[in-house]
């Protein structure tokens, strides 16, 4: 069967090929852990180095199990690049290899392709014929900062130590009945203090010479995603280490992560051995949704670049649709597109779809309905993930009212206390470009990094000549400087004296009793009008349960603290 | 009335390189493929093991 499997991954190019061989191999995988299971049940000896060594196979098929699960994921996940994130790569390669930069935050909703990004990039390389690999870590909440570097299993170590002829036999009982508290967990290897000074003692055993050759600790670390990133990248392999959501793990695991991070460094405590990664090897993508972004500290978000992933509008989305789906009915598109977006704007909804599930609903729908429309709404529970989402009523809702209003980014990021700048719009324009291009060379003297606008020639329906269009907008790509998309930016302080001359607008947020003069719209998420500040009418915002208004207004060197 | 903001949203062109698609979820196929070429080998390996494991039974 495994050959069988083998052949067909040489003749890879279609993706169904690819995806059935992916799950033949799972059921390879199932097959063998049923096998591995009948021998555990079957083992009746006392000798307990064939049960782990049974259990260190299962361990092993539990991680290709875990791998494989991950890459079918990917399969489903359609993908997008912007010209702006082109760019940003670009940046990164160059800030690693002169060893400034190696990390990037990439923000966004869920289903943007934060991470397919990186899968993509690993690819492309491979593509160049470059040995490269990838390392996914999802952060939990529970995790530490210690579990993504490395952990040593010292139950395996004790237990090898017993078999050993040449520890004394002492040693070798006391370190059964530690083996087995531990295995029964009835003592945490890592507090409690009695068995902190037996392993104490076995370090000294060990600098006798007694043990030493055997007990090498190095065989027992297990290295976390972080520390076998840092490890290969020092080994000279090509490394992308992929930091999944980090915004669900805990400001320890942040902080703590931070400084081997910084310097890919880090120090194997029982055996003092120190790791120390190379820069230039390895790309970190650290990825967050926007909904908990500011929980990253202010302290990560300096050492990084950033780029914001915009949620795909509706015109988008269809283009995604039909990049899918070439052939669906432009009516079924409709209808799955409005129930999509209604969902997506329910103010009461739990758990929002995103585009896989989209894509994976429309595929059913396609295939059950012949392109038809349905009556109802079939197989809501791919688009819907909680129960109560699914009893959710979305007749009511005006689908061409919703699309139009979107959040702008910098609203959130204002009331949080981040300093928010507009660049002037026209450094977009292709007809301003020599006006600009002083400003360009300022920026190239004093080493910031940036990428000029590009542009395209488009043609009217008759073939005629109808302007430039801006394909890629000027971008700030720097350590610390974040692109909310629409020429925002957060910009902090000490960086603030390069754009003084090109920043149109700041946001502002005003004292809680300002009040609109105006509202224009207002939904579940965000409010917009007008206040009026000293005569002047201002464009103001506030965010759904928050009372304080934000402006947009003219900048000045007089605004600047 | 749309705000400055929103207008400027409705008129912007699209933002996304669709062209580049095709090739970009190429290679995420080629990551995959690799891996699983990887995986298969890492199977493949264990799966000798699991037989001289049963046959020593």
């Amino acid at each position: 069967m495994l050959g069988q499997i083998k052949e067909q991954i040489n003749q890879i190019e279609d993706p169904e090929i690819l995806k059935q061989t992916l799950f033949a191999l799972l059921d390879k995988v199932d097959n063998l852990e049923n096998r591995l299971n009948e021998l555990s049940n079957d083992e009746k000896s006392e000798d307990n180095s064939r049960l782990e060594m049974i259990t260190e196979k299962k361990d092993r098929l539990e991680r290709i199990r875990h791998g494989l699960n991950e890459l079918t994921e990917r399969m489903e996940r359609p993908y997008l690049i912007t010209q702006e994130l082109l760019a940003v790569k670009e940046v990164l390669d160059t800030l690693a290899e002169n060893e400034v930069c190696n990390s990037i935050i990439i923000e966004g909703e869920p289903g943007t392709g934060k991470t397919q990004w990186a899968y993509s990039e690993v690819g492309n390389e491979l593509q160049e014929g470059k040995d490269v690999m990838l390392v996914h870590a999802r952060i939990k909440d529970t995790m530490t900062a210690q579990d993504l570097l490395y952990s040593v299993d010292d139950v395996r170590r004790l237990s090898d130590a017993q078999a050993k002829a040449t520890v004394p036999e002492k040693i070798r009982l006391e370190a059964q009945s530690w083996k087995d508290k531990i295995i029964n967990g009835e003592i945490n290897p890592a507090e409690d203090a009695d068995y902190l000074k037996f392993k104490a003692k076995m370090k000294a055993v060990e600098e006798l010479g007694e043990t030493g050759k055997d007990l090498d600790y190095l065989n027992y670390v297990d290295l976390g995603p972080l520390g076998e990133a840092i490890y290969q990248s020092s080994k000279g392999k090509k490394v992308w280490l992929v930091i999944d959501e980090i915004e669900k793990g805990r400001e320890e695991l942040m902080t703590g992560m931070l400084d081997e991070i910084e310097n890919l460094t880090f120090t194997i405590g029982e055996t003092g051995t120190e790791i120390k990664g190379d820069k230039k090897n390895l790309r970190i993508v650290i990825t967050t949704n926007t909904e908990d972004s500011d929980k990253i500290p202010s302290s990560f978000r300096r050492r990084s670049l950033y780029h914001f992933i915009e949620y795909p509008t509706r015109e988008e989305m269809t283009e995604i649709v039909n990049v899918n789906f070439p052939d669906v009915k432009e009516e079924l598109l409709d209808y799955a597109l409005n129930t999509f977006y209604a969902y997506q704007n329910h103010p009461d909804i739990e758990k929002k779809p995103s585009t896989p599930e989209l894509l994976a609903w429309l595929q059913v729908l396609i295939k059950e309905n012949d392109g038809e429309i349905p009556r109802d709404i079939p197989h809501k529970e791919i688009l819907l993930k909680h129960k109560e989402d699914k009893e959710l009523n979305i007749d009511g809702i005006d689908i061409v009212e919703q699309k139009e209003k979107e959040m702008p980014n910098f609203l959130k990021k204002a009331l949080e206390g981040k300093k928010i700048y507009k660049l002037t719009g026209e450094i977009n324009a292709c007809e301003s470009q020599s006006e600009y291009s002083s400003f360009f060379a300022k920026l190239q003297n004093e080493n910031i990094n940036f990428s000029t606008p590009q542009f395209k020639e488009t043609y009217d329906h008759y073939g005629d000549y109808d302007g430039m269009e801006t394909v890629r907008r000027f971008q700030i790509i720097e350590p610390g400087i974040e692109n909310l998309g629409e020429d925002y930016y957060v910009i902090p302080d000490d960086k603030i004296q390069h754009f003084v001359e090109h920043i149109d607008k700041m946001v502002e947020v005003l004292p809680e009793d300002n009040e609109f003069t105006d509202v224009y719209e207002k939904n579940s998420k965000f409010t917009t009008g007008t206040v009026n500040i000293n005569g002047e009418d201002l464009e103001a915002f506030t965010l759904a349960g928050d009372k304080r208004l934000v402006i947009t207004k003219n900048f000045t060197y007089q605004n600047l603290d | 009335m749309p705000t400055e903001i929103t207008q400027k949203k409705q008129n912007s062109s699209s933002r996304v390189v669709l062209n580049k698609n095709a090739q970009q979820n190429n290679n995420v196929q080629r990551y995959i493929k690799k891996s699983i070429q990887e995986a298969s080998a890492q199977v493949e390996a264990l799966e000798k093991d699991i037989e001289q494991l049963e046959n020593k039974q």
